[in-house]
């Protein structure tokens, strides 16, 4: 029995377009060799910067962007991504599976506080850090960043201002400069070591509901 | 004080599980059908047997499972090597607030229940001639690469075999369509009649999407499963022969060239 449908009678490309990395047995990214060129002289921001940019940053860019990674770097247990990452360790996890899960956390933490720009509490709202963050970045950047007590927007607006249009890249940067701090947390849990991770921190409270 | 969630799904208990107010294993466990249990953990509410039973309709006449298909791909590529939660993690993600998957159901449900039942047709032609002003393929329209969508015929023809063709939303659902008829674009989707036929079953606007989920699961599933029992390297690397490059042209970084003096 032979079956037809409209995927079989539609027309479709049969190849991808790569518009990034050059594919073959020497990738290149955005035109520049990675192994002789970007591995040697670059580093993992400047290399960010390029994938999305299509160009390298400018010494000044460069340390602009870097500062707004390193200032959303750090997550601390009580966070809900770290948490989150905790328990899926407890669980024993395998590696796939518990970074997946926890990467899944921490992009809705991105399209909440970055993208849609929640308020909230903590170090992550904490008008002095932003004060701080603003201090050292270079002028051009500072002056387009308007009077802003959320950190995740404040940074949002950076990437905007360095080019970073787009609010899947924000999620991006934004998973990417936290999650080695989120992992490392987790990865200190011993799985299995339920007596060891809170149970009712934060509760919940059953509220019956009329059958 | 110590941070506290309400919440009205469940307790474990010494000796009761609870579930929404209900006993797991004396009140439940038994007594509620599968389409049934899905129901009141998505609503919170109870659903009889029979109008349990439109969501096993939907979710037979929903199942278009072919892999080639760019959601059910996701969970091939999820789940290309070896894991099948993967797979069906990978291809339920993406699909929040798509335009395409069981999320659509959402805007297309608030819409008929903003418009509502007892709306004019009067008031139906203009609501319908705004949607079409404002949006090129506005929700519950348009069929991709087809003339007309063979899940809302199927679903269409088993809900007026069941009774339930004229009922409230599907009967709006028609006079929908019918104001519609005379533009481009304007085949009805499986969006629009499956919508319908969730809101007849008097789950709320808000949870229809959640509903429809539940319709999609068999096609993820099915993909996910399979695709990781199978080692296809193709889904790994299909190597350049299948890439078009457009990737800029070869050249060297200004600290490669400085260090090369």
């Amino acid at each position: 029995m032979s079956f037809r449908g409209p995927i079989e009678d539609g027309e479709w490309v049969e190849a991808w377009t790569a518009r990034v990395v050059k594919p073959g047995p020497a990738p290149r990214v955005r035109g520049y060799d990675l192994d002789g060129d970007l591995a040697l002289h670059y580093g993992w921001s400047e290399r960010t910067f390029l994938t999305h940019r299509g160009r390298l940053p400018s010494p000044e860019e460069s340390r602009d962007f870097e500062r707004s990674l390193a200032f959303v770097s750090a997550a601390s247990v009580d966070e809900g991504p770290t948490a989150a990452a905790s328990i899926a360790r407890l669980a024993g996890a395998r590696p796939a599976g518990f970074v997946v899960s926890v990467i899944s956390v921490l992009a809705e933490e991105a399209q909440s506080l970055v993208v849609e720009g929640a308020s909230g509490e903590g170090p992550l709202f904490s008008p002095s850090r932003v004060k701080g963050f603003l201090a050292g970045l270079s002028e051009e950047r500072r002056a387009v960043i308007e009077e802003e007590s959320r950190l995740p927007v404040a940074v949002r607006r950076c990437w905007e201002a360095l080019g970073f249009t787009k609010p899947e890249a924000w999620v991006e940067l934004w998973c990417l400069s936290r999650l080695p701090a989120v992992l490392a947390e987790a990865f200190a849990v011993r799985p299995g070591s339920f007596r060891q991770v809170p149970m009712r921190t934060p509760d919940f409270e059953y509220q019956e509901m009329e059958a | 004080m110590k941070p506290l969630i309400p919440t009205r799904v469940a307790h474990a208990g010494h000796d009761s599980q609870r579930f929404f107010g209900r006993d797991v294993h004396r009140e439940l466990l038994g007594r509620v059908s599968l389409p049934q249990t899905l129901l009141l953990a998505v609503t919170g509410r109870d659903f009889d047997a029979e109008t349990a039973e439109v969501l096993t309709d939907f979710t037979v006449a929903a199942t278009v499972a072919d892999p080639r298909i760019w959601p059910l791909k996701m969970s091939r590529h999820g789940a290309a090597y070896g894991n099948a939660i993967a797979g069906l993690s990978a291809g339920l993600s993406f699909m929040a607030e798509a335009r395409m998957g069981p999320m659509a159901f959402g805007p297309v449900a608030i819409r008929l229940a903003e418009l509502g039942v007892e709306a004019s047709e009067v008031e139906v032609e203009r609501q319908v001639a705004g949607w079409f002003e404002r949006d090129a393929f506005p929700a519950g329209f348009g069929v991709p690469f087809r003339t007309e969508d063979e899940r809302s015929e199927a679903l269409r023809a088993r809900l007026e075999t069941k009774g339930r063709g004229r009922l409230p939303y599907m009967a709006l659902h028609d006079r929908v369509v019918r104001a519609a008829a005379d533009r481009s674009r304007a085949a009805p989707n499986f969006t629009l009649t499956g919508a319908a036929a969730i809101l007849d079953m008097g789950v709320p606007a808000s949870a229809v999407a959640q509903v429809a989920l539940l319709g999609s699961l068999p096609s993820f599933l099915a993909n996910a499963v399979e695709q990781a029992n199978i080692w296809a390297p193709s889904l790994h690397r299909l190597g350049p022969r299948f890439v078009r490059d457009q990737t800029p042209e070869d050249r060297v970084s200004p600290r490669a060239s400085s260090s090369h003096h």
